[in-house]
């Protein structure tokens, strides 16, 4: 089993009264009213130490990625972060999932950018290209639903094609016509890093991974229970297309909460887990699902994408709902590893990732949920799967250079 | 009069041909065209209406070499070819009402008559809209219609089909409104305003007064730029207008073809 540590960066200090007074935590919710940039300046730093520190206790990744114009993701560029990060951090793959691919102009960006956090960190890097939620890449950015997953899979053409290609070359796409594609620096894994792709709930997407080697991870705060369906679609693709059914080729994020008791997890984590989701993931439905973003075969399917889920979801969740559901995994290290080994069984997923900061929860609790898990969960899990092997995280770090400067802690 | 129905596929386009005496072009709007569109069964008691269904709309992948506004006039001058319509009355309503107007503009000549019905197409900073994708599914009545419960409304809502028709009539208005947005997101003048100026043909635009997509205020921002053009703004009437009012409007458009 791979464990990466997954961070969101949410706003804090998101208002109680958020869903009397505007309709959406994101795309509309107004920056200059709710957002103070001084409690963003202890927020990113205290986010970084935590990822700093999970890299001290043995994460075999940590994951940043992008949101736009809102209050439940603070990175609208990862790839700082992870620059950051590629400084102060020695060893835990930095997992960028991702860069969302349709807002990249030309998409050559990425394929540099990325380049350069593979280089920079010694050959770290986990290059993850989201199709974007609605709410980032239709309503904040302007992009057009009806060709978004066109532009999409044609820009990750190109970017791949850029890192695989002997010399450059033309490339007339409908959505971007380069004359020269040859971008400097070309990453340091051979020939590009790993290529992750975070669903949105689309069917189309599964046999595209497939047929790519790409890793499939299904992100919801939703609980395993509900995405078995998800993931079970995701298998019988695999095995119609005669690929190798590996764990490693499939991740999941999981929110998760260690303590001394089950009954100890409700004081330390409720208010932060209410907060989550009762503030995070207050969205407005009418952003969730513009026309042309699903496909006819997907709503034929009844599949709903984790921002669907939480658009329709009741604001009066208490926490024991939220355990009994599985939206978060929490209570006493045999409760919680008992639980992940469940859901990485049902799921058959190899690479979980886990949501140890959640709403607001403060940093030293954080903090202490992240070495608990290092320390007493991560270990009695750790060597299932062993018989696969994980071609989907980079390997060994290249000692090209000394990766940090005074490292991390 | 006879109704003279027939479905016709010219580069395979999907084209309702109801009524018979001069021809019309019915342009229909973001929910689509079926053979009991009342304001084509209006229109055909009195003229011969030709109504294609808009390229997205039976099929998105239609839409596929239909990059912009450009190639979407020059796909509908195509269409006025195929049925050797070489100057005619255009009516288009909504999103059919922006296509009408970039036909108009683009090729003036083919255009004798211009009827556009609470079009698409402007933006005003001081109007702005009421944002056609940025509301869920169960607000949308009340965007789109002036009165959600009254009978047209509530007949069109589909609320009375099986649980697997709702899906499919969910996913033909998604796959409509998607056609749509490739040409209005994120806001709705992709250079119409500049090239409204060369319409020639003479134009009526008619409005709902209780439009709360594109308000009827929108109207002077057309009547000012085209030469000429008139306005008829009817009350009790919402974004659908062409079907809250069809009967009305059919007369409107008699009236100003005869003239």
């Amino acid at each position: 089993m791979k464990f990466h540590f997954f961070h969101l960066m949410p706003y804090p200090e998101l208002p109680a009264d958020l869903r009397d007074r505007y309709r959406s935590v994101w795309v509309d919710l107004p920056v200059k009213e709710v957002y103070d940039p001084v409690v963003g300046n202890r927020a990113y730093n205290e986010y970084l130490d935590e990822l700093e520190y999970a890299d001290a206790v043995g994460f075999d990744g940590i994951c940043v990625n992008e949101h736009h114009q809102n209050g439940y993701g603070g990175m609208p560029s990862p790839n700082l972060m992870a620059a950051a990060l590629a400084r102060r951090t020695s060893s835990a793959k930095l997992v960028v999932l991702g860069n969302t691919v349709p807002l990249y102009n030309p998409p050559t960006r990425i394929a540099e950018e990325f380049a350069m956090l593979d280089v920079l960190s010694g050959g770290r890097l986990v290059a993850g290209m989201p199709l974007g939620s609605a709410m980032d890449t239709v309503y904040a950015m302007g992009q057009s639903p009806t060709t978004l997953r066109e532009k999409y899979r044609e820009s990750v053409e190109l970017i791949t094609r850029a890192w695989k290609a002997d010399k450059p070359f033309a490339f007339n796409g409908k959505y971007t016509q380069l004359r020269y594609v040859n971008p400097w620096p070309r990453p340091l894994q051979d020939p590009h890093p790993p290529i992750w792709i975070p669903g949105t709930g689309s069917v189309e997407t599964w046999s595209w991974c497939v047929d790519n080697d790409y890793l499939y991870a299904y992100l919801s705060f939703f609980g395993y229970q509900g995405a078995k369906k998800m993931m079970d679609g995701y298998w019988e693709v695999v095995a119609e297309r005669g690929a190798e059914i590996n764990p490693y080729s499939a991740g999941f994020v999981q929110t998760v909460a260690v303590a001394d008791s089950d009954a100890h997890a409700e004081d330390l984590y409720s208010e932060a887990a209410a907060y989550f989701y009762n503030r995070c993931l207050y969205l407005y439905p009418g952003f969730v699902a513009p026309p042309g973003y699903m496909s006819a075969a997907s709503m034929r399917k009844g599949i709903e994408g984790q921002m669907q889920q939480a658009a329709a979801m009741s604001p009066d969740l208490t926490w024991s709902e939220m355990i009994e559901r599985g939206y978060i995994i929490a209570g006493h290290p045999d409760t919680v590893t008992e639980r992940l080994d469940d859901l990485t069984t049902q799921l058959n997923v190899g690479q979980l990732m886990v949501l140890l900061h959640f709403g607001n929860l403060p940093g030293d609790r954080t903090i202490d949920n992240i070495g608990r898990f290092a320390s007493e969960v991560a270990p009695k899990l750790r060597s299932k799967f062993s018989q696969y092997r994980d071609r989907w995280t980079p390997g060994a770090t290249r000692s090209v250079a000394p990766a940090a400067v005074g490292s991390g802690r | 009069m006879t109704d003279v129905v027939s479905h016709a596929e010219v580069s395979a386009v999907r084209i309702i041909e109801k009524g018979r005496g001069e021809p019309i072009v019915y342009l229909h709007g973001l929910t689509g065209i079926s053979e009991a569109d009342p304001l084509l069964n209006a229109l055909a008691t009195r003229a011969s209406v030709v109504a294609p269904v808009a390229p997205g709309f039976d099929d998105p992948n239609d839409l596929a070499d239909l990059d912009d506004v450009h190639d979407l006039a020059i796909y509908y001058e195509d269409l006025l070819d195929a049925h050797k319509l070489n100057h005619v009355t255009v009516v288009g309503h909504s999103f059919g009402g922006l296509i009408a107007a970039e036909l108009a503009a683009h090729y003036p000549a083919r255009v004798s008559k211009l009827v556009l019905i609470a079009p698409l197409g402007l933006w005003n900073n001081a109007l702005g809209d009421g944002d056609l994708l940025g509301h869920s599914l169960p607000e949308m009545p009340g965007l789109l219609w002036d009165d959600p419960s009254s009978e047209i409304a509530v007949a069109a809502s589909g609320a009375d089909l099986e649980p697997a028709a709702q899906i499919e009539q969910m996913i033909a208005m998604m796959q409509g409104f998607a056609a749509a947005a490739k040409f209005i997101w994120p806001l709705p003048d992709k250079g119409l305003a500049k090239r409204l100026h060369r319409i020639t043909a003479e134009t009526l635009v008619v409005w709902g007064a209780n439009d709360r997509v594109v308000s009827a205020e929108y109207a002077k921002d057309f009547t000012t730029a085209i030469s000429g053009a008139q306005t008829a703004v009817l009350p009790d009437g919402g974004h659908l207008v062409a079907y809250e009012r069809s009967a009305e409007i059919a007369e409107l458009i008699g009236e100003f073809v005869s003239r």
